[in-house]
């Protein structure tokens, strides 16, 4: 069975976001093994610890927690792109960073890393 | 070398579906998903079923039962993202036009 | 496990200032160009107005991020291709910021696409 990587580069808010998310579970699902996920652009908005969306709305934040938690998912949000939407991770204060645990800060090198491990690279 | 090209955005509103038929191959695969499932309406779908045959041309079922588009059989194939994922190992490599 | 190793397209259809689109394509160019990664640029529908000549972004608040064309070949990105159909649909002419620049008819557009295992677009 083939490996795929996946960059995404929709908000939160938007339901191409969803399709993403059913395309990874749907991968899972199948045995394909999934070696990590890169968000760039609005995609890193995905990674905000301070999303708040309506109750009985698409919580697509929490889907790639659940990925994450339930299957080791690597989530990988673009440092660049993160800080020019005001996402910074502060590890010197716990209390400022913002960004949720699932995710991670990495260079656009990880990109470059993903596509070397992956058999396909996905863009959504 | 087969490409598998994957198309989100309608046609009516975006240029997106007709860059892809510009580079599309005879033996590529190509798959409507998200608001490009609206592209099986445009004058332009006539264009991928001259380009591309029938049985390399698939819409993703859930997306276009969620925009109330109906599938004619004739001219789209239906399939599952479980399919697609699947259909994307196979493929050597896939664009996505979005 | 070694696998061989992947090139990689990227296809920039987008117009250069209104959108980061191109500012963000081109830093991937530069990554995967200094990883040694075989990366090559094509310019696609609007994607062609990124390298017309004579453009200044400063008038719009932007900084001059296409000067970085001419800095490619620093990075070993030698293949960039243009789409000849694009261009004459926008009534350009081959005068474009950077030199070594392949227009490409259709047909030979798509075939030298064809030819990467990583496509992105932007």
């Amino acid at each position: 069975m083939k490996s795929i990587a996946f960059v995404i580069t929709t908000p939160p808010n938007s339901n191409l976001t969803a399709t993403a998310i059913n395309m990874v579970t749907a991968a899972l699902k199948s045995g394909i093994e999934v070696v990590g996920v890169f968000f760039y652009q609005d995609g890193v908005l995905n990674g905000s610890l301070h999303l708040a969306l309506p109750n009985d709305e698409y919580q697509a934040h929490q889907q790639w927690q659940q990925l994450h938690n339930d299957h080791n998912l690597a989530l990988h949000l673009c440092a660049t792109a993160a800080d020019k939407r005001g996402l910074i991770d502060d590890i010197s204060d716990n209390q400022a960073t913002h960004i949720h645990q699932a995710f991670t800060l990495s260079g656009l090198g990880e990109l470059v890393e993903l596509n070397v491990n992956a058999d396909r690279l996905i863009q959504l | 070398m087969s490409m598998l090209h994957l198309v989100r955005t309608s046609a009516f509103q975006a240029n997106d579906f007709q860059q892809c038929l510009n580079v599309i191959q005879t033996s590529d695969t190509l798959v409507l998903l998200d608001d490009g499932c609206y592209n099986i309406s445009h004058d332009l779908w006539q264009k991928a079923l001259n380009k591309v045959t029938l049985s390399a041309l698939y819409i993703v079922e859930a997306h276009a039962q969620a925009r109330a588009i109906a599938i004619d059989k004739n001219i789209i194939n239906t399939l599952s993202l479980e399919a697609l994922m699947t259909l994307i190992c196979e493929t050597e490599k896939s664009v996505t036009w979005q | 496990m070694t696998q061989p190793e992947k090139s990689v397209a990227i296809i920039n259809a987008s117009a250069p200032l209104s959108k980061a689109n191109a500012k963000d394509a081109l830093d991937i160019a530069l990554i995967f160009g200094s990883y040694e990664q075989a990366v090559s640029l094509y310019f696609l529908g609007e994607g062609v107005y990124q390298l017309v000549a004579g453009q200044q972004p400063e008038k719009v608040e932007q900084k001059d991020f296409l000067k970085t064309f001419a800095a490619l070949e620093f990075y070993d990105i030698e293949n960039i291709y243009v789409c000849h159909h694009s261009m004459i649909e926008r009534g350009l002419t081959n005068h474009f910021s950077i030199e070594n620049v392949q227009v490409l008819n259709r047909d030979d557009f798509s075939t030298s696409l064809h030819q990467h295992q990583t496509i992105l677009r932007f």
